[in-house]
């Protein structure tokens, strides 16, 4: 038996063996299933054990059985222990998600906090609530509290301190904010756990979201404010009756509204509380719902209180009934409607009182319903003439007074009216036909009212006829106005005082752009920009404070263009009250047009006031009117400062009674211009010359006034006094030249002439000077000359005239001297010449003077002639033995006639004799390069018997010395002519031919009628012949050159002033000689590149001589630089090398020099 | 004669015997616990039997440990089989 029990256990074991081995146990925990594996093995060994013991073989198997016996408990116990633990993780795991099914339930979530840490865990929905996978969120209590809504977030901390400290259970409510802005309130709870030492360890708690709950919350809390509300301003109360239908609460509210404690009513049936004595039918019927338990509405009934007054109420109610069904009473409201009944009242009276009046009233009231009349007062039925209105309610339709031409409007009217359109006019005029069948105009009112519980119009109609009439005369008159308005040539405005447009013409509309609507939207102001606009402003406040006022503005155009304007503005009073109305005229032209006049002005005023010329205005006195800048401030003044002071004192002393009798003549011969040369002095005390010309005119009132051009010519005369000073004295020596010296001589001899006086001329001629420049040079001679002129004048008298007459020759005038006294000078003089040593270089010269004397008395011969003799005197003294002293006597001449000057007296005879004279020419070309035809001065030259040409440098001084010159200009004058005459082809290209003349051929009468006789009698134009005379030539003959030369001039004939600014004394004469010509010295010209001296003379002779009219023609143009230069100043012709050489005349018809033989 | 293999699964198993009695009246075990539970209780009362037949009874407690021990083995077998059927729902 017990062997088959074992059999059975192994069985079994193996039965398990084989399951757990073969079926496998995917849900099984490992550690269980070799537990399980473990207990079958050790059962099934043990049992196999127990078996082979009972089938015989013992001793073998009792260790293993008895260890198996062991070990099979330790198997069990560790199958059981690890079950257990199976057990106890199903149970957690049953647990959790019991939690879970209620944290879910509940919509919790589960917190923990590890205080010491800060460390926060949490279960369930905490991680749903706190949105945590939305933004930055770490588990720490720090990242919790950054998603408490900032409000809230203190005073949740501060609920978590209080569970902390107190250790009472954590609650607060506070809001949320999440990453996505959204706010959610939550409910927090929690409990503190501590450790031993009673510390707080950690927090474990639940949130649960309540945001619902908050809404549910926020939304019955409101409800019950707006209960509260609503039952604090209701008017009405609520009251509850029992069902005895006694009182049996009342509110409050009863006695807010009308002062009535609800106690007083409050165990009172309705019949009680109300007055019913004056309709108790009432009160039956009201009983008799309330005992039919019937709800009832509205039920009113009046109450008489304490006081004696009576009080309307009106009420409505519904029954009660339990939940059995019995009668618990009635709960209802009610209002007081004493002030309603009372209104009604009052209402019923006025409406009373209102049909009476219309009935009385003379406005004409009518009532219709789909044209048909309904109602007509007797002042309607007057105005269209009826007898009464019952005659015209009995017409079928208002139509019947209605004019035909505005049946049409009227029931187009009504449709309207009738379809609710909400533009249908109130009011409107109508053409009613009287009874009569005269027309009147009706102004119509209407309006829909109810009419016997029906919509009906009544119209409220007034005759207008006369004022429509009025109106139209009004309307009139307004089309006339707006067509004046309109033709206005300006803008035309009416606006108010804040400037809105109440009236415009049609040209504001157009020139502005604007439309109408526009303007009329917009502001007068608009119209302006920038500071104008509060210009403007002022104007128009102006106006309104003034009455009127006027404007210069720019108005601004729709397209922002600008056009100036000139405004106007008046205040006028208009049914709008004060505005302004005025006109605006476009001055654009206008505006333009002083614009322009302004820059002419301007430009005017800069050529006055800038001109280099100074414009003065005097008056009669001599006050300055005007003066522009430039001569203002040439004189170093300012204008306007000047203006008002006598013009006198602009003048030097000496100059002001000049300027003064200038003034007076000026006056005394309006229009006629009168000139001036006048000195001025300068703010700064420095003189001024001014050249003036004047003119007395009349200005616009007939005032005489002086007109007065400057012109500063300070330089061009201080040029002169230098060119003046220079032709009267020597260069080298600084003493008189020859020229003044003869001048003196002469007044010398007409003095003595006249007077009877006696003086002495005497003739100083250096020996050996000529070894001083031979031996050292001529700039040592010159030297010499200038310290034998310092000794000489330190020798004479400073009455005496001392002169340097060229060369190494000196000559003395002393006036009022007898001879015996002139010659002791005369040896003076001698010793100091021979006592002065000159020294130059190595070298030491000691010169001697031989001078000779000639007294001058009354019989003395002319000037020439006693310098002649004081020369023939001076020779003497040389024959003599030089370095003496000789008195002229009557064989001196014979001496001197031995001189070369004398000898070229014979040569010359001789050469005239023998025909030994020849011309050539030289080009002179006009600078600008024009061409105008063959232009050259004819050059004379003497053939020496050998042939040799010599200059006429070499014998025309002698020429001239000796009165043969005239000989030789009559020879030249009669060749030129010849040959021009013989050369038809030169004369046809000719322009103008030069012909030298000496001073002693202008003076020569003899010559002058030769001259006339031969160019008469010629083929030559008068006006291709030009006459060269030398400037000294011309000014010391000045009355005799000026006859010569008119008389050539007259036949045409022209003259050129050769070697000008050489020696001549005063540009003045040349206003007065009539020459064509100016022919620059060329001393001047030929260094004009390199001296800026030579520059400015020509300049200064050019510039003279364009002033004064004349040509000028430039000496020695010797190169290219020259001629540019001269073109640069302006001068006219150019003579010299650079032009062209000296050539002979050759005869196209013999191609031989010409030679002509004296005649 | 107890000898001392018989003493130490005598007490441990009456310790465990109670324990496990208290464990298998919990509500709520399963059918498997219940094999198992059932099991070691019978197998324990077999050996208790074994260790009881020195003293007392002895032949009957002899079936009584092999009845105890054959029905443990078979309770064992069946304990498996129902643990390899929830093992395969629960591991689906």
């Amino acid at each position: 038996m017990n062997g088959w029990l074992t059999a059975i256990a192994l069985s079994g074991y193996a039965a398990a063996g084989v399951a757990l081995l073969t079926r496998r146990l995917p849900g099984v925990r490992r550690d269980l299933w070799w537990a399980l594996l473990a207990l079958v093995a050790v059962s099934a060994a043990f049992e196999l054990a127990t078996l082979l013991e009972k089938t015989g073989i013992t001793g073998a198997l009792d260790p293993l059985e008895d260890l198996l016996r062991v070990v099979q408990p330790a198997t069990w116990g560790a199958l059981l222990y690890i079950w257990q633990q199976v057990a106890a993780a199903r149970e957690r795991d049953r647990r959790e998600s019991l939690l879970d099914a209620a944290l879910e339930g509940g919509r919790l979530g589960v917190w923990e906090w590890d205080i010491a840490t800060g460390h926060v865990r949490w279960h369930g929905l905490t991680e749903q609530i706190f949105d945590m996978a939305s933004g930055a969120f770490d588990n720490t209590v720090e990242a919790v509290r950054e998603r408490v809504h900032p409000d809230d977030r203190e005073a949740m901390w501060a609920d978590v301190q209080r569970a902390l400290e107190q250790g009472t259970p954590y609650l607060s409510r506070y809001r949320l904010r999440l990453p996505g802005g959204e706010v959610r309130w939550i409910e927090a709870t929690g409990t503190v756990h501590r450790d031993g030492q009673d510390q707080p360890r950690r927090m474990v708690g639940t949130v649960r979201d309540i945001s619902g709950a908050r809404q549910a919350e926020l939304e019955l809390r409101h409800s019950e404010e707006r209960y509260r509300d609503f039952t604090a301003i209701a008017a009405d109360w609520v009251w509850e009756m029992g069902p005895d239908l006694r009182m049996r609460a009342i509110s409050e509210r009863i006695e807010e509204l009308t002062g009535i404690a609800p106690a007083v009513l409050v165990g009172r049936t309705r019949a009680e509380i109300g007055d019913f004595s004056q309709d108790p039918a009432a009160l039956e019927r009201h009983l008799a719902v309330l005992e039919a338990r019937r709800e009832f509405r509205d039920f009113r009934y009046r109450a008489r209180l304490a006081d004696g007054s009576i009080r309307w109420f009106e009420t409505s109610g519904r029954p009660l009934f339990g939940e059995d069904g019995t009668f618990q009473g009635y709960r209802g409201t009610a209002r007081e409607i004493t002030a309603e009944v009372e209104t009604l009242e009052a209402l019923r009276e006025s409406e009373e009182r209102f049909r009476n009046l219309i009935e009385g009233s003379i406005q004409g009231i009518y009532v219709h319903r789909d044209f048909k009349p309904l109602f007509v007062n007797r002042a309607f039925a007057q105005m269209l003439g009826y007898a009464s209105p019952e005659a015209m309610l009995a017409l079928p339709s208002i139509e019947s007074w209605i004019a035909p031409e505005d049946l049409a409007r009227m029931r187009r009217y009504s449709e309207a009216r009738h379809a609710g359109a909400p533009d249908v006019p109130a009011m409107y005029e109508y053409h009613a036909v009287r009874r009569d069948g005269s027309r009147i105009v009706l102004q119509n009112f209407v309006r829909t009212v109810s009419w016997q519980g029906r919509a009906a119009v009544q119209c409220a109609v007034v005759d207008v006829t006369e004022r429509t009439a009025v109106e139209e005369r009004l309307r009139g008159e307004k089309r006339f106005t707006d067509r004046v308005i309109d033709s206005l040539p300006g803008v035309f405005y009416l606006f108010d005082a804040k400037s809105r447009f109440l009236r415009w013409n049609r040209n504001l509309e157009t020139v502005t752009g604007y439309s109408s609507q526009e303007i009329a939207a917009i502001s007068y102001i608009d119209f302006f920009e920038g500071d104008e606009r509060s210009y403007i402003a002022g104007q128009i406040a102006k106006v309104f404070e003034e009455g009127s006022a006027t404007a210069e503005a720019n108005l601004v155009f729709k397209d922002r263009t600008q056009r100036p304007y000139f405004l106007t503005g008046h205040r006028v009073e208009t049914d709008a009250g004060a505005c302004l109305v005025g006109m605006g005229i476009d001055i654009g032209e206008r505006k333009a047009a002083e614009a322009a006049l302004r820059a002419s002005e301007a430009r005017y005023r800069a050529l006055y006031d800038d001109n280099p010329s100074t414009y003065v205005t005097l008056d009669e006195q001599g006050t300055i009117r005007s003066i522009n800048r430039h001569g203002a401030g040439q004189l170093g003044y300012d204008a306007a400062a000047l203006q008002g002071t006598d013009a006198r004192t602009l003048y030097t002393d000496p100059a002001q009674a000049s300027f003064e009798r200038f003034l007076a003549e000026c006056l005394a011969q309006p229009g006629v211009l009168q000139r001036w040369e006048l000195p001025k002095r300068c703010a700064d005390g420095t003189v001024l010359w001014v050249r003036e010309t004047a003119r007395a005119v009349h200005d616009a009132d007939g005032q005489v006034l002086v007109l007065v051009v400057s012109e500063d010519v300070s330089e061009a005369r201080d040029l002169s006094e230098r060119l003046a000073y220079e032709a009267t004295h020597d260069g080298l020596t600084d003493l008189i030249n020859r020229r003044e010296f003869e001048n003196r001589l002469e007044r010398v001899l007409e003095t003595a002439r006249a007077s009877d006086s006696e003086h002495a001329l005497c003739y100083l001629d250096l020996d050996q000077f000529k070894i001083v420049n031979d031996t050292c040079g001529h700039m040592a001679g010159d030297q010499l000359l200038r310290q034998l002129g310092n000794v000489l004048k330190g020798s004479v008298r400073h009455r005496d005239t001392l002169a340097r007459l060229g060369g190494d020759e000196f000559a003395l005038l002393i006036e009022h001297c007898p001879m015996s006294k002139a010659v002791r000078i005369a040896n003076t003089l001698r010793e100091a010449v021979e006592s002065h040593r000159f020294q130059w270089d190595d070298y030491s010269f000691k010169v001697g003077a031989s001078i000779g004397v000639v007294p001058i008395d009354a019989a003395s011969p002319g000037a020439a002639h006693l310098l002649g003799m004081a020369d023939h005197a001076c020779y003497a003294a040389k024959e003599q033995g030089r370095n003496r002293v000789h008195v002229y006597r009557e064989d001196d001449a014979e001496i001197a006639r031995r001189s070369g000057e004398m000898q070229w007296v014979a040569r010359l005879d001789a050469a005239l004799e023998a025909g030994r004279f020849t011309l050539v020419r030289q080009r002179i070309a006009p600078v600008d390069g024009a061409f105008e035809g063959d232009h050259y001065e004819l050059l004379l030259r003497m053939m020496e018997e050998d042939g040799t040409l010599i200059s006429p440098g070499a014998f025309l001084p002698a020429a001239e010395r000796y009165n043969v010159a005239v000989r030789v200009d009559r020879w030249v004058l009669d060749a030129a002519l010849d040959w021009l005459e013989g050369e038809p082809g030169e004369l046809d290209g000719l322009h103008l031919c030069a012909i030298n003349l000496s001073g002693h051929s202008l003076t020569d009468e003899a010559f002058l009628d030769h001259a006339v006789g031969r160019i008469r009698a010629s083929r030559v134009p008068p006006e291709k012949l030009c006459f060269e005379i030398t400037e000294t030539a011309a000014i010391v003959n000045f009355a005799g050159a000026h006859a010569f030369i008119t008389a050539l001039r007259e036949l045409g004939c022209r003259f050129a002033l050769d070697d000008f600014g050489s020696g001549l004394s005063s540009f003045g004469y040349l206003k007065t000689l009539p020459v064509d010509y100016l022919k620059i010295d060329g001393t001047f010209v030929k260094d004009i590149v390199d001296d800026p001296i030579d520059r400015a003379m020509v300049e200064a002779i050019n510039r003279i001589g364009q002033v004064i009219g004349k040509k000028t023609v430039a000496e020695f143009v010797e190169s290219e630089a020259i001629l540019a230069r001269l073109r640069e100043i302006g001068v006219d012709y150019a003579q010299g090398y650079h032009v062209g050489h000296p050539e002979p005349l050759v005869s196209a018809a013999r191609g031989v020099a010409l030679a002509r033989q004296a005649g | 004669m107890i000898e001392f293999q018989d003493i130490v699964p005598l007490v441990a198993g009456m310790a465990v015997l109670a324990l496990g009695a208290a464990s298998q009246l919990r509500p709520g075990r399963n059918r498997t616990s219940v094999l198992f539970g059932l099991a070691f209780l019978v197998l324990l009362a077999g050996w208790t039997a074994s260790v009881a037949e020195n003293l007392v009874a002895g032949e009957f407690l002899d079936w009584v440990e092999h009845a105890s021990r054959a029905l443990a083995g078979l309770l064992v077998a069946a304990g498996c089989w129902c643990l390899g059927r929830r093992s395969r729902k629960e591991g689906r």
